[in-house]
């Protein structure tokens, strides 16, 4: 035997298919992908994508950060990987994974510590509060160069080899996109670049005028 | 070189506590098939520019380049010992020293540092050589600058550092003071600029021209004095421009001083290199002026100017890693001796292709050409004027 409705029931059900007639922002997941290059065209690998929503407009922020954390490992006397991003307020975890000591340290305004590293340890989480670029160094090899950009964007990526990064799970909306890398020219500004979410697919092309790769010189003695 | 010998007893005693410690250990085995130029090398006591050449126009031959071993031991995060050995047995001994000196780097959180080092090592003037076994990184053969640098420089003493590490800038200012290097400047009034790749040893001479006769030797490494040589500089970098690196250096010997084996050979230059990268490129230009003399009595001041630069251009392509280099130099001596003296200028071109199709394995081929004149070629029967060519195939081996 079918049972009838109850009214609350039916009320519920009505309710539901209003909110689905409107359509919340919770329910729009955008993807975009990011593409950067160099002004030569080629892909640019470890470049900082940045989304935030453009000012004054509303939009709710990603409940759990992807990027409250993140982890640099040290290997063959290299850090891995050279670039990361993190929130306002995440942390990064150190690792060494050689069989030698490293001086981990910054001296960016941004974030100054220092720490001795032994080999196979993994360091506490080391907090970077205020947004900016921060050089990390090693002071016993100073071939080793590495970056934690931090940010106050709510949605933010590296670019892979490719010079590719995907951006998923975006409220619909106006967003600026801005593109950091460790190669810009002295003193330019992050690239920036307006861009609407009115899809569930879009793509951000944005091509960087960056310096040559920093060979070493000379050898740390 | 007792002094050396200290020196390195006091470096064996710091050693010692690092047992339990970081120890990096980085070698290289360089093996050569070399068609070397007609002339007597200088290392062999003739006027040869190159490294290898027996006068006898040998078409091809193998050798050892370099056996060398680089050891880097971290006794503290802040402390440092870092010694270069390299086996050759054409050196006075088999198995000698290139450098060896302890480092104090304390780290620093704020835009400065400074650190300290002593013992033996090469002042701060190439920007080729940083290779184990001071190798050049483009080359096989560095610049006639930093051939000469190989050849008869090396700070036994102490050098201190100063960085301020800016945003965008980037300065260091460097000065040492040091001893036992009385006898730097011998050779380039002797036999003038090269390019030659085998770096002096610590307990190392190098042969005098000296055609016809025995052997004679140059002992670069030796205190005839009481006078303290030194060096400073500065170096400045940032990312758009590159380094450019400035040095005055002066060893300080007494022009008069002599013992049995050695003058005092007062030896000053000035440096200033620039290293850069334009696009793919990576060029290196350097350019040094200086002067040496000797005084053994009033009435024979000896007084030799010598100058060189280089440009080079280096360019990676995969496993792949080109370089040109164009050299040019010139001495000119003023000297109560009867002529020939030691005159010279020449130009000199090298390029090289290297192919590294694993981390520790790579296959270099090198062609250098000098074309120059020396007055004294005159002692050997020849024309001042000459032209030679070095090509070299070199296999290396890395750990």
């Amino acid at each position: 035997m079918n049972r009838i409705p109850t009214p609350s029931l039916i009320a519920y059900l009505i309710g539901v298919a209003i909110l689905s007639c409107l359509g919340t922002p919770a329910a729009f997941a955008a993807t975009v992908t990011a593409t950067i290059t160099d002004d030569a065209g080629r892909p640019l690998a470890d470049a900082v994508v940045m989304l935030a929503p453009e000012p004054g407009t509303p939009m709710p922020a990603p409940e759990r950060s992807r990027i409250a954390t993140a982890t640099i490992d040290q290997t063959d006397e290299v850090f891995v990987p050279p670039v990361v991003v993190i929130r306002s307020g995440g942390t990064v975890v150190f690792r060494n994974s050689d069989g030698i000591r490293h001086h981990v340290y910054s001296f960016a305004p941004v974030r100054r510590f220092e720490m001795v590293q032994a080999p196979g340890e993994t360091s506490e989480p080391v907090r970077f509060d205020k947004p900016g670029a921060v050089a990390i160094g090693c002071n016993i090899h100073d071939h080793m160069i590495a970056h934690v950009f931090v940010t106050d964007a709510p949605w933010a990526i590296v670019t892979d080899a490719q010079g590719r990064a995907i951006l998923p799970e975006l409220p619909a909306g106006q967003f600026v996109a801005t593109v950091w890398h460790a190669r810009l020219r002295p003193r330019s500004e992050p690239v920036t670049r307006q861009i609407a979410l009115t899809a569930a697919n879009a793509s951000l092309a944005v091509s960087l005028s960056v310096l040559p790769p920093r060979r070493p010189r000379g050898h740390d003695y | 070189m007792r002094r050396i010998f200290i020196l390195l007893a006091v470096l064996c005693a710091a050693v010692r506590p690092v047992a339990a410690q970081d120890i990096t250990i980085n070698g290289l085995a360089d093996f050569r098939l070399i068609a070397p130029p007609s002339d007597t090398s200088h290392l062999e006591g003739g006027y040869g520019k190159f490294r290898w050449g027996d006068g006898r126009g040998s078409p091809v031959i193998p050798d050892l380049a370099a056996l060398a071993l680089r050891v880097a031991a971290t006794v503290t995060p802040d402390l440092r010992i870092v010694a270069q050995f390299r086996y050759d047995p054409k050196q006075k001994t088999a198995l000698d020293m290139l450098e060896a000196y302890v480092r104090y780097r304390p780290v620093s959180t704020s835009n400065w540092r400074w650190s300290v080092r002593g013992g033996a090592f090469f002042p701060p003037v190439s920007l080729e050589n940083s290779g184990v076994g001071w190798t050049p990184e483009w080359t096989l053969t560095p610049s006639a600058i930093n051939s000469w640098v190989g050849e008869e420089l090396r700070v036994i003493g102490a050098e201190g550092t100063l960085e301020w590490r800016g945003e965008v800038d980037r300065f260091e200012f460097v000065a040492a003071a040091f001893g036992v290097n009385d006898g730097a400047g011998e050779s380039i009034d002797d036999y003038g600029w090269t390019l030659n790749d085998r770096a002096i040893g610590l307990f190392d001479h190098i042969r005098t021209p000296n055609p016809g006769g025995p052997p004679t030797y140059n002992y670069q490494f030796r205190q005839l004095d009481h006078a303290v040589g030194w060096y400073a500089g500065v170096n400045w970098e940032r990312p758009d421009l590159g380094r450019i690196s400035f040095l005055r250096y002066d060893n300080g010997a007494d022009p008069s001083a002599h013992d049995d084996y050695e003058f005092g050979w007062r030896t000053s230059f000035w440096s200033l290199g620039w290293s850069t990268e334009i696009g793919p490129v990576t060029i290196l230009a350097q350019g040094l002026t200086g002067t040496t003399s000797i005084a053994p009595s009033p009435s024979f001041v000896s007084r030799t100017d010598f100058w060189s630069y280089f440009v080079l251009a280096g360019i990676e392509r995969g496993t792949w890693r080109f370089a040109v280099r164009f050299d040019q130099f010139a001495t000119s001596e003023t000297s109560p001796s009867p002529p020939p003296r030691s005159d010279e200028h020449g130009i000199a071109g090298t390029a090289a292709a290297t192919w590294s199709p694993l981390k520790w394995l790579s296959l270099t081929g090198e062609v250098a050409a000098i074309d120059s004149a020396r007055s004294q070629r005159a002692l050997i029967g020849k024309a001042p004027h000459t032209t030679a060519v070095q090509a070299q195939l070199a296999l290396r081996l890395r750990f």
